[in-house]
């Protein structure tokens, strides 16, 4: 790393302020609400939903992962919560979208909750052990238990969704900006409680379990409540996805949806609220751009991650920030781009 | 600032590893006002005697009361949350959290206790000019100053510091005796020091409780203690691993 790009983080990963944080959440929405108008084909605009859908889940992962340092490969199960609750919500005539997605929202969390109560035994590695069995629990019960979930077949969601003012949706460009207003929003809660003394607290049992708690923290609770979190917007998203694509089946909501969620968050960056939306994009456009078969598509996933990794293990959003930051910097005079009393190139670690 | 004094006590407190007695029938107390010094060779069941008190180890046997409530067997964070607060041995830091960030963590900690405000904290533990370097970069005297500040910010009723001196230079001694001299200006708490440096224990101290092979083998003022003849013996006997000069 050059001794200019070391003066901006060394290491230490890009935290910004909340005002940083919501301005580039604001650029984003900006640049994202062009694109029904701009983007080439339907199927585009199709998976571009999809990908804002599934990168809710990946938000409400990255105050987990991004702050307390804990990874779980149980959000993808999470997000088939709150999906079959609003699904079956549906079928069964209890309730609408609007309410469906608060009820998905507690169903999440609630069983984040209770997976998470293994959290105050577990954590690191043994608690992403958990949470793989509970995910794969999840699948194999939604598979069978088939009066309620319909097995294999999945559930229909014939509803639709309706928005006040503009009646039910039908559009493809309707669902799209549904799915970005949800994107915006719990993007928004996530960079509100990152910069709470919640998050602060995430972060020092991040940073150093034992002294949190010899500071007078339940370390455990504050780590399950962020696993709550995590749920509340998976569930979320679950309920969303299940109304925008109107069919839902068990193998979209395993251990492996987990894992590509925790793909997202490498390739994107956890700790910037953009990070977790460009990493979604990245996963679910790149293969269709580059149009390649599912196994070659799983080589590139293999080299791409791997290069990542290596060059910007932070993830891509706040590598390629401070790559346009340093070439801001480096456009602008002398003396009026470095912060005074920022960090310092000094950290050695 | 002044309230009703407050005493931690630990009765025939024991804790074994094993086979490995490393406390032994240890009764002890020390209340908000008062600095009580620990010292002892290495391995002498000193930092143990913190870690049961803390509530980081459970007792194998006796028990430890805060203000006449039993303590032993609640969880550390409940304990601290109570107002007993240690700090580390080695340097023990949040590495990327900034120093004010460390420190807004430890005030948002205390709760609803009024502690000393970050500002003030800061300004005794001479750390107002490193607040916004990362705590990861600081040099090693002030994560120790770090440690004690967190610990401050907390509101504790008492504090245990394992080894303030240690790794550190005279300078930085002299500057640690004046700290805790000056916390004792400001705040009403208990303070227990286990260090080896005389310099540190002997005039920071108001009684000062020597451990050998985890027994609690003397108890006194400074001046008692450094004419006791027991502890003159384990700290200048050859046999003893003395590590007192270091």
């Amino acid at each position: 790393m050059s001794p200019t790009a070391s003066t901006l983080t060394s290491g230490v990963p890009a935290q910004g302020t909340l005002a940083s944080q919501s301005i580039s959440l604001a650029v984003l929405a900006a640049a994202f609400a062009i694109v029904p108008a701009v983007v080439p084909s339907a199927h585009l605009l199709q998976l571009a939903t999809l990908a804002l859908i599934f990168a809710i889940p990946a938000i409400g992962l990255s105050l987990l992962y991004g702050e307390a340092g804990q990874m779980s490969v149980a959000n993808g199960a999470l997000y088939g919560v709150g999906a079959y609750v609003g699904a079956i919500g549906a079928r069964e005539q209890l309730f609408s979208f609007w309410a469906g997605v608060p009820c998905a929202a507690i169903a999440g969390a609630l069983a984040a909750f209770l997976v998470g109560l293994t959290a105050l035994r577990v954590k690191g590695h043994y608690f992403l052990i958990v949470t793989f069995a509970f995910a794969e629990l999840w699948r194999i019960c939604l598979v069978n238990l088939k009066g309620l979930t319909g097995g294999n077949q999945g559930v229909l969601v014939l509803d639709e969704v309706r928005v006040p003012g503009l009646g039910d949706l039908h559009t493809l460009a309707q669902f799209y900006y549904l799915a970005l207003a949800f994107v915006l929003a719990a993007s928004f809660c996530v960079v509100l409680l990152r910069f709470s003394s919640f998050g602060q607290s995430l972060r020092a049992v991040r940073e150093n379990e034992r002294l949190a708690v010899s500071l007078g923290l339940n370390a455990p609770m504050v780590r399950l409540a962020a696993f709550a979190v995590s749920g509340a917007l998976a569930g979320v998203a679950g309920t969303l996805y299940a109304y925008t694509v109107k069919h839902i089946g068990p193998d979209l909501f395993g251990a492996h949806a987990g894992i590509q969620l925790v793909l997202i968050l490498l390739i994107g960056g956890a700790r910037s609220p953009v990070g977790p939306i460009v990493g979604s994009l990245i996963f679910f456009l790149v293969p269709e751009i580059i149009a390649l078969d599912p196994i070659s598509t799983q080589i590139v996933y293999g080299i791409v991650l791997i290069l990542i990794v290596m060059l910007s293990p932070e993830g891509l959003a706040p590598g390629v920030s401070r790559a346009v930051m340093r070439y801001v910097r480096g456009a602008q005079p002398v003396g009026t781009a470095q912060p005074v009393g920022g960090p310092s190139g000094s950290i050695s670690r | 600032m002044t309230s009703a004094p407050a005493t931690l006590a630990c009765r025939n407190l024991t804790k074994t590893f094993g086979g490995v007695t490393a406390l032994r029938d240890v009764s002890l107390k020390v209340s908000t006002g008062e600095v009580l010094g620990i010292i002892g060779p290495n391995g002498s069941g000193k930092s143990t005697l913190f870690n049961v008190l803390s509530g980081e180890l459970r007792p194998t046997a006796g028990e430890v009361a805060w203000a006449g409530t039993r303590i032993d067997g609640r969880a550390a964070y409940a304990v601290a949350s109570m107002g007993i607060v240690r700090t580390y041995q080695s340097a023990s830091v949040f590495p990327a959290l900034t120093v004010r960030e460390s420190m807004q963590f430890a005030h948002w900690a205390a709760g609803t206790k009024v502690g000393l405000p970050i500002d003030k904290v800061a300004a005794l533990t001479g750390l107002h000019d490193q607040m916004h370097q990362h705590c990861g970069a600081l040099p090693y005297g002030y994560q120790k100053l770090l440690g004690v500040a967190l610990g401050l910010l907390t509101a504790p009723r008492i504090l245990l510091l394992d080894e303030p001196a240690a790794g550190l230079n005279q300078a930085e001694v002299r500057r640690f005796l004046q700290l805790i001299r000056d916390i004792r200006g400001v705040a009403d708490i208990g303070i227990g020091i286990i260090d080896h440096d005389m310099s540190l224990v002997m005039p920071a101290c108001d009684r000062i409780a020597v451990l050998n092979f985890g027994t609690l083998v003397a108890l006194g003022t400074p001046a008692e203690i450094q004419r006791n003849e027991t502890v003159l013996a384990i700290y200048l006997s050859g046999d003893v691993r003395t590590d007192a000069s270091r």
